[in-house]
């Protein structure tokens, strides 16, 4: 009985002591929320399994997040822009960047073009206050010696959410038109390279899609920015969204946004110099020359001050019905003014341009197929107060894909499209018209895309498509293999063979335009001195690439990215002298009889009745080369700092050094020695037209300069509190020549340092200090058009 | 002064393991505190509680310490790496970690029909049909859990679990 009790005792002490080492185990010897960072890693597994998941959520939240994951995020961020599906960007198969919101907010970038300064491989030029030119790899100023309009870049496709906002009257995006702002993006998703077997025509530098934000939180949520600084510039942008009963979510945003130019003067090539507006009305020799305005004013910009106005409005809606059917519709709608390059042939460099539009934008996911349907109704006037160029317009686009996974392996998806843009200027006819009416442009369009990977390591993928136009009647077939081989987790080899074109542009197809330079004189002159054309033949520019990857990780906080490339591009066109048609009198002479003196021209000094130009496909190719590296690294969790670069080179073959005016002069003097010929074979003069004109044939192999050989950039953010964001960035090119028909100028190398210094006063607002060009350097960047300056102003970020 | 900095970057990259450490220690604690708030089909009877990660991952070893400590509805607790998802069959719950996030649909297409709760910790992973993904919000570690994704794998979960996520 004794040795039982004796038993029991002992057995009960046991339990007793257990009992109360669990209770040690479990329990914490205070409150959670009092726990310090360090006491909770030195927490052990034992005490923490048997904490409840309420009190671990708040243990974490004190320990905070892993380093490696922190890297991980902000190094390697998911895109989708490169295979149409989600990857991490040390797997994507193409030359591939992504720019999140945090870090174009951090930045400080006053637009989006601005923003794209940040990614490796954009040649980016500010032409006025607040307006870009924006190129991928260069190929710009193709040919050098003719139109502005060919130095900038129509060949790379600008998306909102895998809507196309393109112009294709002219080609290339008018970023001023885009009705979203920083503060509606979640991330911009860019492709380097030929990319049009996965997203069609103007592809061809590259690809840019600007994915927007959606609302995931049934909380009303709201943010607005203020920002205003010199140059009386002013940015307010605000939005609200909300999410209801997990299915359907909307957003709803604004913005607006004004910055004046640096100056008010604009270039004249035929004085060689920049001159007042007001001067520009009263000696417009081919426009229709106006009274000087008393106060400095002028008709074609009444306010010259003004670089840049636009607002817009945009509403989204997401809902899912469930995890394999949604659909999300957008509705937008905005309106620019800019003062900014001209587009058309003129004696300045510059025009007032105004674009209005409405978009709506409807995409359906339903099980593993995408189908977009969206449709732009919009007006533009390119050159507000020259006669001519003012258009409504309308684009339509539609497609469809499906994604078929065979085995977990194998990805087929093929696609079906139909786009149609139309521009029509029958409601501004006037003397001088671009169009003459409605022209379109459409095309049909089927795709297919496979995707395969080995072993997890070999990734093959073979992209075609095919693209009927009505002009041209020649189909295309853009397409992209690309084989990568993953070495190890660290380390990633891609190469990337791709072909990809443009569209057809209206400019390019469909210009009908008579340029009324000599006024009408019945039997005499026929008031048609310049005649422009387009062609329907023309062949689409066709890119070429060949390029090698390589990505690697050496560490887990560094991440490098290695491009090499090739490009060939063909079917190069350009507005081209095509003849000349001299009316000669009894004596010899071209004249006009109503005032007895010889016509001349007053740029080529040629007497001349009228002269036909129209564009024409060259012989012209270009070749270009390069490398561009990226770096990115994150030193612990406060501070991150970006640096690319690209090192290029651009030779034209077989290019036509005589500008259009050259040309007309040398095709003059051949169409008069036929005449002085036949004069003195028949022994009279001949009294009437006679045309044609000897175009020469010299072609030459030069270097394209206008394309940097060098240009890249650094990013920097520093956290060194949860309060303070500090963050700097340089964007620097190297020296480029551009050749204009009518002048040749020097744009000199630069480096741009920009700072923003983002104090947050409390957890829903933070002040704000932004310095773009903060050294002020005031060179200009974009050939002829306004000096630079530094932009300084302060802002306002609230969140509720 | 040289000793100096030896110990500046000894603390810094000790400070770095132990951060590291800690967020997948929290989440492996997380994961086993789920396997008590998901309810598996009775059908569903694998001889032991399977635990899969595909491919590399530090939670792998936090894991592996939980299972020497506790069991996971009444079963042993098997932590499993799968190198290819063809090889992934019979496990109660299968970790995605961010450097497969990219194959989501394709793990998604694999497990489709089986009883196993799919985590995942890149963001946005829920809209696109995990079970539960890590995320971070303003910098803390939290969960977003989607109810309407876990009954499609043909599990329950308790709404207790689902209140102290993010519901999706």
């Amino acid at each position: 009985m004794k040795k039982n009790i004796h038993n029991i005792k002992y057995i009960t002490t046991l339990c007793i002591f257990f009992l109360l080492q669990s209770t040690v185990f479990a329990q914490l010897d205070k409150n959670i929320a009092d726990y310090s960072r360090d006491e909770v890693l030195e927490l052990s597994y034992d005490q923490l399994l048997e904490l409840e998941l309420n009190d671990l959520l708040k243990l974490a939240e004190i320990a905070g997040v892993s380093l490696d994951e922190l890297y991980e995020i902000v190094l390697n961020k998911d895109v989708e822009i490169a295979s149409k599906s989600s990857e991490q960007i040390f797997q994507s198969p193409l030359s591939t960047s992504v720019l999140t919101s945090e870090e174009i907010i951090a930045s400080g970038a006053n637009s989006i073009a601005e923003a794209l300064r940040l990614i490796p491989g954009f040649i980016i030029r500010e032409k006025t206050n607040g307006n870009f030119d924006v190129q991928i790899r260069g190929n710009d100023n193709i040919p050098p010696g003719n139109l502005m309009l060919f130095s900038e870049n129509r060949s790379t496709l600008v998306m909102i959410d895998g809507r196309l906002v393109f112009n294709y009257v002219f080609g290339g995006t008018l970023w001023e038109s885009i009705p979203i702002s920083l503060i509606d993006i979640e991330r911009i998703e860019v492709v380097r390279g030929p990319a049009g077997a996965l997203y069609g025509p103007n592809a061809v530098n590259g690809v840019i899609n600007i994915i927007t934000k959606k609302s995931h939180s049934q909380k009303l949520q709201s943010q607005a920015i203020v920002e205003y600084g010199n140059f009386n510039s002013l940015k307010t942008e605000a939005a609200i969204s909300k999410s209801f009963n997990k299915k359907i979510n909307f957003r709803l945003s604004g913005n607006y946004q004004q910055i004046e130019r640096t100056q008010t003067d604009i270039y004249m090539w035929p004085l060689g110099g920049y001159r007042p507006v007001s001067f520009i009305d009263s000696v417009n020799p081919w426009n229709k020359p106006q009274p000087i305005k008393p106060n400095g004013s002028s008709v074609y910009f009444p306010n010259p001050e003004l670089a840049l106005q636009k607002y817009g409005a945009n509403l989204s809606t997401n809902f899912n019905l469930n995890k394999n059917i949604n659909f999300h519709l957008s509705a937008n709608l905005q309106n620019s003014e800019v003062i900014s390059s001209i587009i058309d042939d003129s004696f300045i460099s510059e025009s007032r341009r105004g674009v209005s539009s409405k978009a709506f934008d409807l995409t359906a996911n339903i099980y593993k197929s995408t189908t977009q349907f969206s449709y732009t109704d919009g007006w533009m006037n390119a050159s507000i107060g020259s006669d001519g160029f003012e258009f409504d317009y309308n684009i339509l686009q539609f497609k469809t894909e499906y994604d078929w996974v065979i085995l977990d392996k194998l990805h087929i998806q093929p696609g079906f499209g139909f786009d149609r843009s139309v521009y029509d200027d029958s409601n501004y006819l006037s003397s001088e018209n671009l169009l003459n009416g409605e022209k379109t442009i459409e095309y049909l369009s089927f795709n297919l895309r496979m995707d395969y990977t080995f072993f997890e390591k070999l990734r093959f993928i073979a992209a075609v498509r095919a693209e009927n136009y009505n002009n041209p009647s020649d189909t295309y077939f853009p397409f992209q293999f690309v084989a990568s081989y993953k070495i190890n987790d660290k380390n990633i080899l891609r190469a990337v063979q791709s072909r990809s074109n443009t569209s057809p542009f209206m400019v390019d197809m469909y210009t009908n335009f008579d340029w009324k330079r000599v006024p009408v004189i019945p039997g005499v002159t026929s008031g048609l001195n310049i005649r422009f054309d387009g062609n329907t033949d023309l062949k689409l520019i066709t890119m070429d690439m060949s390029e090698i990857g390589y990505r690697a990780k050496p560490f887990k906080n560094i991440q490098i990215d290695i491009e090499l490339f090739h490009s060939h591009t063909k079917n190069l066109s350009a507005l081209m002298a095509d003849s000349v048609h001299v009316l000669t009198a009894a004596n010899g002479l071209p004249i006009n009889l109503a005032t007895g003196k010889p016509i001349y021209d007053p740029i080529t000094q040629k007497p001349f009745d009228y002269i036909h130009v129209k564009y024409e496909n060259l012989d012209l190719t270009s070749e270009q080369y390069g490398i561009s590296a990226n770096i990115d690294f994150m030193f612990g969790e406060n501070f991150r700092i970006k640096l690319f670069g690209t090192w290029q080179k651009t030779k034209l073959s077989d290019y036509y050094a005589l500008t259009i005016d050259q040309t007309i002069g040398k095709m003059t003097e051949s169409v008069y020695a036929e005449w002085q010929k036949s004069w003195q074979s028949t022994g009279n003069p001949f009294n009437g037209v006679i045309g044609g004109g000897v175009r020469p044939s010299e072609l030459s192999n030069i270097e394209n300069n206008y394309t940097p050989s060098f240009y890249g950039g650094l990013f920097l953010i520093f956290t060194p509190s949860k309060k303070l964001t500090i963050s700097r960035s340089i964007y620097f090119y190297s020296q480029q020549e551009y050749v204009h028909k009518y002048a040749t100028t020097t744009i000199e190398s630069k480096v741009i340092f920009n700072m923003k210094i983002d104090y947050k006063i409390h957890k829903q607002s933070s002040i704000y200090f932004n310095a773009r060009n903060m050294f002020n350097d005031d060179e200009v960047e974009f050939g002829f058009l306004d000096k630079n300056a530094g932009k300084y102003s302060l802002g306002l970020t609230l969140n509720f | 002064m040289r000793k100096l900095k030896f110990i500046f970057v000894v603390l810094f990259f000790a400070s770095t393991i132990a951060k590291a450490q800690s967020n997948s220690m929290f989440k492996a604690l997380f994961i086993y505190n789920f396997t008590k708030n998901i309810e598996w089909p009775d059908s569903y009877n694998p001889s032991n509680f399977v635990i899969g990660i595909y491919g590399n991952s530090e939670i792998i070893e936090e894991l592996n310490k939980i299972s020497q400590r506790k069991k996971a509805n009444n079963k042993t607790i098997v932590v499993e790496k799968f190198n290819t998802l063809q090889t992934i069959s019979q496990v109660n719950i299968l970790y995605i970690p961010i450097t497969k996030s990219g194959q989501i649909k394709e793990i998604l297409n694999h497990v489709k029909n089986k009883p196993i709760l799919v985590i995942t910790e890149s963001p946005g992973l829920t809209q696109k049909g995990s079970c539960i993904n890590f995320v971070l919000v303003k910098g803390d570690q939290k969960f977003e859990i989607s109810k309407p994704n876990i009954y499609n794998q043909g599990l329950k979960v308790s709404d207790q679990l689902v209140e102290l996520g993010i519901s999706m």
